[in-house]
């Protein structure tokens, strides 16, 4: 056994093509790992900025402030989700959603649908991450690396005297395409372990992603083996092969993405603002009680206290910015759980695109999918609940506007 | 040119008896139908439900009753992007970029819900739209059909009897890419089809007859290319992999590196970042609902002095009002110097990765094609100025009715009681300065212009094709005169 | 006497519903030199194949150093050395690589010096040694071929048409070597439509027709092969 890899190693190390696809794919796997490093790093770096100002402004904000409900409106704070140990592999829907937002008290549903995305022309064009490279180009290095190993020698009139001279041709085929199959993996693998190590990346994350990139290498080996077996040459083969590449990668995922939102209704978003709207505004067009009583009934906490203030009232101001959310929240809602619907839908149709599943599971393992967004989402209303909760106290009067309170509670929330 | 149009009319024979090469042809066939088909009718259902949405917006507020007229400035409207015409071709930005903008006095908010907030995750590749379909789909089965098309012949030898007959290469060149410009042209016609569809709904007929032509260039660039490979290859196995390694450089690979690289290279700072900076500057800006701001002394210096008064109380024009306003133009000013700042950034940004061009004939035709439609970044900003026009024209409208319809004393007495409170309210006909809105993407002419760097730069990717393509038919004959 | 080092009995391969080969038989002893004559499309090369294992046989069997070809392929293969039609080794080997590899793939083992001395004995010229086979001649090409067979040092050798290509000197060189080979020991089975070249080295010929063995000749004791005969055999319609 020793012999056959010491000679196929050597054989392989003379084969141009074979050594040129797997530079490029060593290439591309840095590549996409410095990049994938470079995006995380700018993201931290944002991050860290961020904090220090919104630290400065809200300390300098509150400083000004003489009551409590005036704290509450220009009290900005922030909320983000930093990138993941292993965010660097798989960029999934982060540079189209929303992971940083600026919150204060006022109503939520009016704040949380704020993107601050990137260029939208870039984002168009799609990002090249480890996750890509694997679930899309992988492929077709294998089929590059594979397709003509049989015919090839067929065509050249070698094949039956591969066959008499090693006594057996199949053993030699077989450590053919093992060690290209494996000389691909380590390829692809090498940068990706040493950037998830750095990382501090679980290791069971990291053997999960590792296993599943070799799973998915020998899958494509098997199937362009199978293939290229029952055509008539190489070529054909590996134009069918392009074709099953095209189905399994564009066409299933676009279609069932298609079909996705064609048969699973989310509530349109502007139906959100505008409902939202007419609640807020339609406070100051009826009784303050109706307010309150609508506030009451989801805060029976409150219910025996009446609001103490001089000038203007800021509790029954901040009570109706919360009825609005409450007024929405249904709809809202029906938006986060379609698009959960959406994802489960997704989730099924995985399992006929291999392609599709492995992006779900590099984005998943790296909290970059709709999952973690909606983590992220859910945790931002509950922080917000949590501040606008810290102010009701003194904004009904039973305790007194405390800056050094207020300062005492996240000035940035971390979700993740 | 006979010999040509003969070579062509074989490469087509041999298409047809060949099941690769039919499947292929039947298989992106359905997939462009299925692409152009489902586009136009999501983008359809898109510009309904904004367009209802926004006549929906527009009936609101001009339902609201008699009002402080800041009341109306902060009860604010909504503006909602109606996709551009053609964009049934190619949606563009249009799903990344915000659908709904709330405008409302003393902010600029940003557009929200793009429609990948709600999109399904798919993996790799964004959307099945004809425009992707066409930049990255159809290149692929032009290769898969067309690979052998000078290199089968030579396998064969039937090259020497062709050339025996008289046919030279340069009949080799024009008719293999003949043949291969007509599949293009067939596989085209869905895409032709859907755009002129859209005539009727507003679509320039210029606009679709460069999108059109567009794509055939790029197409174009695809079946010289091939052909050139495939005469130049040693062998069709070679051809077929040189082309397809060459189509994952230009059609997948370079758009994406390109991408990433602009975004390192030309970083744009994020909006909560530089809305700390906005947050600076406005601190100079005087605040429009306090009339003793000492950023207003001096006009009100002014008012005293033009209608002869020494109070408020005085004048025939509600301070409270000519403040707002002109606090509002000062603010507003500041605003879109970091709007503009902003935008200004990303323009950059994409300019730079624009030049990829010169990469990859994908993003040539991708520039261009999103700039014919209106669905590029330069159209979404025009969404955001008109947006801020909108918001600013209906603002100062209200301001202006604050200023002149509604008397300073009432005004400042409006939060004694209820009837003070009523005093304070001027007549809902003044809501009727809100202006209907409904945007539209440049003029085509603008349009085609702006796409102008595309189209030529894709010209010359055709042209180097071309070129290529007929030293490698005259290569490919010299084999066998050398032999 | 035990039994011939190669047996073809009543071999009948089919291809498509068609035959190919119909019920050839015929034996090759330890050290003679056979070969089989015929046209294009006669079978030639299918028998070699079939010899091989490489071929099934619809019926009839093939046995070669005394082993059923179908039951123990990579045992007769260990014992032949195979010489194909318009041999491809690796074009972008030199030839000591391409003999180093093809060595290893038969599990043997020779010294440096063994593969220059077989390199000498088909006079491939020592300049072009370390040189890539993508810039050879076909008969350089083949010469790297018969090279391996050499070295193989097995005790039966099956040659696919293996003076085509080479130039008359080296088809020369080519069978006084074949003839050292047999007088050594060597089984060989040759494949060609060279019927004047048989007659330098074959010790009995079979002539193939549409898949059936029309007629077997065997040389004169001690002498050689009248090439007129053959010839007119080879190129009589009456013999099927």
């Amino acid at each position: 056994m020793l012999r056959d890899i010491a000679r196929e190693g050597w054989f392989l190390r003379r084969e141009r093509l074979a050594v040129a696809t797997i530079i490029a794919a060593t290439v591309l796997a840095t590549i996409t790992i410095v990049i994938g490093i470079a995006d995380v790093s700018a993201q931290r770096a944002t991050i860290a900025a961020l904090d220090a100002s919104t630290t400065a402004d809200l300390e300098n904000t509150l400083a000004d402030q003489y009551d409590a409900g005036s704290a509450a409106y220009y009290g900005f704070r922030l909320v983000v989700d930093p990138p993941s140990e292993l965010a660097f592999a798989a960029s999934g829907i982060r540079d189209e959603l929303p992971w940083k937002h600026r919150i204060r008290s006022l109503a939520l549903e009016g704040q949380i649908y704020e993107n601050d995305a990137g260029n939208p022309e870039l984002t168009q064009l799609g990002r090249i991450d480890y996750a890509f490279l694997v679930s899309v180009l992988a492929p077709l290095l294998v089929i590059l690396l594979l397709h003509d190993i049989v015919d090839g020698e067929r065509r050249q009139n070698r094949y039956d005297l591969l066959a008499v001279t090693a006594g057996d041709v199949r053993p030699v085929i077989r450590w053919r395409v093992l060690l290209r199959g494996v000389a691909l993996a380590v390829a692809l693998l090498l940068p990706f372990v040493i950037a998830a190590m750095w990382f501090g990346a679980r290791f069971a994350a990291i053997a999960t992603i590792a296993g599943a990139t070799l799973a998915y290498v020998v899958a494509w080996s098997l199937v362009v083996m199978w293939v290229a077996k029952r055509m008539a040459s190489a070529t054909t083969a590996a134009a069918t092969l392009l074709g099953g590449w095209t189905v399994l990668v564009l066409v299933i995922p676009l279609t069932a993405g298609a079909i996705a939102e064609r048969t699973i209704d989310v509530p349109q978003g502007g139906e959100i603002l505008l409902e939202q709207r007419e609640i807020v505004n339609r406070a100051w067009d009826i009784p303050e009680e109706a307010t309150m009583d609508a506030f009451h009934a989801t805060h029976p906490e409150w219910a025996d206290y009446k609001p103490v203030y001089e000038g203007f009232n800021w509790m029954w101001y901040y009570a109706f910015q919360q009825v609005g959310d409450q007024s929405v929240a249904e709809i809202s809602t029906a938006l986060r759980d379609g698009v959960r619907e959406r994802d489960a839908f997704m989730a099924r149709a995985a399992w006929l695109s291999p392609p599709l599943l492995v992006d779900r599971l590099f984005t998943r393992l790296a909290k970059t999918d709709i999952n973690a967004f909606q983590r992220y989402d859910q945790c931002v209303r509950n922080f917000h609940e949590t501040l606008r909760k810290a102010h009701y106290p003194m904004l009904y009067g039973i305790e007194p506007f405390d800056v050094e309170k207020l300062l005492a509670l996240d000035k940035m929330k971390v979700c993740s | 040119m006979t010999g040509a149009v003969r070579i062509a009319v074989e490469e087509w024979r041999y298409w047809l008896r060949s099941r690769l090469a039919v499947s292929a042809m039947l298989l992106m066939l359905a997939v462009v139908l299925a692409a152009v088909i489902s586009t136009a009718s999501r983008i359809q259902t898109e510009t309904e439900a904004r367009r209802a949405m926004q006549s929906a917006a527009e009936e609101t507020f001009l339902a609201q009753p008699d009002r402080h007229p800041h009341r109306m400035v902060h009860y604010g409207h909504y503006v909602f992007r109606t996709p551009a015409p053609l964009a049934v071709v190619d949606p563009g930005v249009d799903p990344s970029t915000g659908t709904v903008m709330f405008l409302e006095g003393h902010r600029q908010n940003s557009a929200t819900f793009p429609a990948v907030y709600t999109a399904p995750q798919v993996a790799g590749f964004k959307g099945l739209t004809p425009a992707f379909t066409y930049q990255v789909l159809v290149p692929l089965v032009l290769i898969v059909v067309g690979f052998s098309v000078v290199s089968r012949e030579r396998e064969l030898q039937t090259d020497i009897q062709q050339a025996a007959q008289g046919l030279g290469p340069a009949a080799v060149w024009f008719g293999k890419s003949l043949a291969l410009l007509s599949l293009s042209a067939l596989l085209l016609a869905p895409l032709a089809i859907g755009a002129l569809a859209r005539i009727p709904q507003g679509a320039a007929v210029a606009a679709v007859a460069a999108l059109v032509g567009g794509y055939f260039l790029y197409l174009a660039f695809w079946s010289f290319a091939i052909v050139g490979l495939s005469a130049r290859a040693k062998s069709s196995a070679i051809a077929l992999l040189i082309s397809c390694i060459v189509w994952i450089a230009m059609a997948v690979l370079v758009p994406r590196l390109v991408s990433d690289l602009a975004a390192a290279l030309a970083p744009v700072t994020g909006k909560i970042e530089s809305d700390f900076a906005l947050i600076e500057a406005m601190r100079d800006v005087g605040d429009g609902h306090n009339t003793a701001d000492p950023a207003f002394d001096q006009l009100r210096a002014e008012l005293f002095n033009e209608y002869g008064v020494d109070r408020a109380e005085d004048l025939p024009v509600n301070l409270r009002g000519i403040v707002a306003e002109v606090a509002e133009a000062d603010l507003t000013d500041v605003l879109n110097e970091f709007a503009d700042a902003r935008m200004a950034e990303e323009t950059a940004q994409a300019k730079l990765a624009r030049n990829g061009a010169w990469l990859s004939p994908m993003l040539a035709l991708r520039n261009a094609s999103m700039q014919t439609v209106g669905s590029d970044l330069g159209n979404y900003h025009r969404f955001m100025h008109e947006a801020e026009d909108a918001r600013f024209e209906f603002v100062q409208g209200l301001n202006r009715a604050h200023g002149s319809e509604l008397s300073y004393i009432d005004d400042i007495n409006r939060n004694n009681d209820e009837a003070a409170g009523r005093r304070a309210r001027i007549s809902a006909d003044n809501w009727r300065v809100l202006q209907t809105f409904d945007f539209q993407p440049a003029p085509a002419a603008q349009r085609i212009r702006a796409a102008g760097f595309g189209l030529l730069v894709l010209l010359i990717w055709c042209a180097i094709a071309a070129a290529f393509a007929y030293r490698g038919t005259q290569v490919s004959e010299g084999r066998f005169h050398a032999a | 006497m035990s039994e011939p080092l190669i047996v073809a009995d009543q071999l009948t391969v089919s291809r498509g519903g068609r035959p190919v080969l119909e019920s050839v038989s015929f034996t090759v002893n330890k050290g003679d030199v056979f070969a089989l004559l015929g046209g294009n499309g006669a079978g030639k090369s299918t028998t070699l194949l079939t010899l091989l294992g490489l071929i099934t046989p619809s019926a009839g069997e093939a046995r070669v150093n005394g082993l059923r070809v179908h039951d123990n392929p990579a045992a007769v293969r260990q014992a032949v050395a195979y010489l194909p039609e318009s041999a491809n080794l690796y074009p972008h080997l030199t030839a000591r690589e391409n003999l180093d590899y093809f060595l290893a793939l038969a599990r043997v083992d020779r010294s440096g010096d063994e593969v220059e001395t077989a390199l000498d004995r088909v006079a491939l010229a020592a300049e072009a040694r370390s040189r890539r086979l993508a810039g050879y001649s076909k008969g350089m090409r083949q010469k790297v071929a018969i090279a391996l067979a050499l070295l193989r040092q097995t005790p039966i050798l099956l040659l696919d048409e293996p003076t085509s290509g080479l130039d008359p000197v080296a088809v020369d060189e080519f069978n006084a070597l074949i003839s050292t080979l047999s007088k050594q020991g060597t089984t060989v089975v040759m494949v060609t439509h060279d019927v004047y070249g048989v007659c330098h080295v074959a010790r009995s010929v079979g002539l193939l027709r549409h898949g059936k063995l029309v007629a077997q000749f065997d040389a004169p004791d001690g002498g050689q092969f009248d090439a007129e005969t053959l010839h007119a055999a080879f190129v009589s319609r009456d013999a099927a």
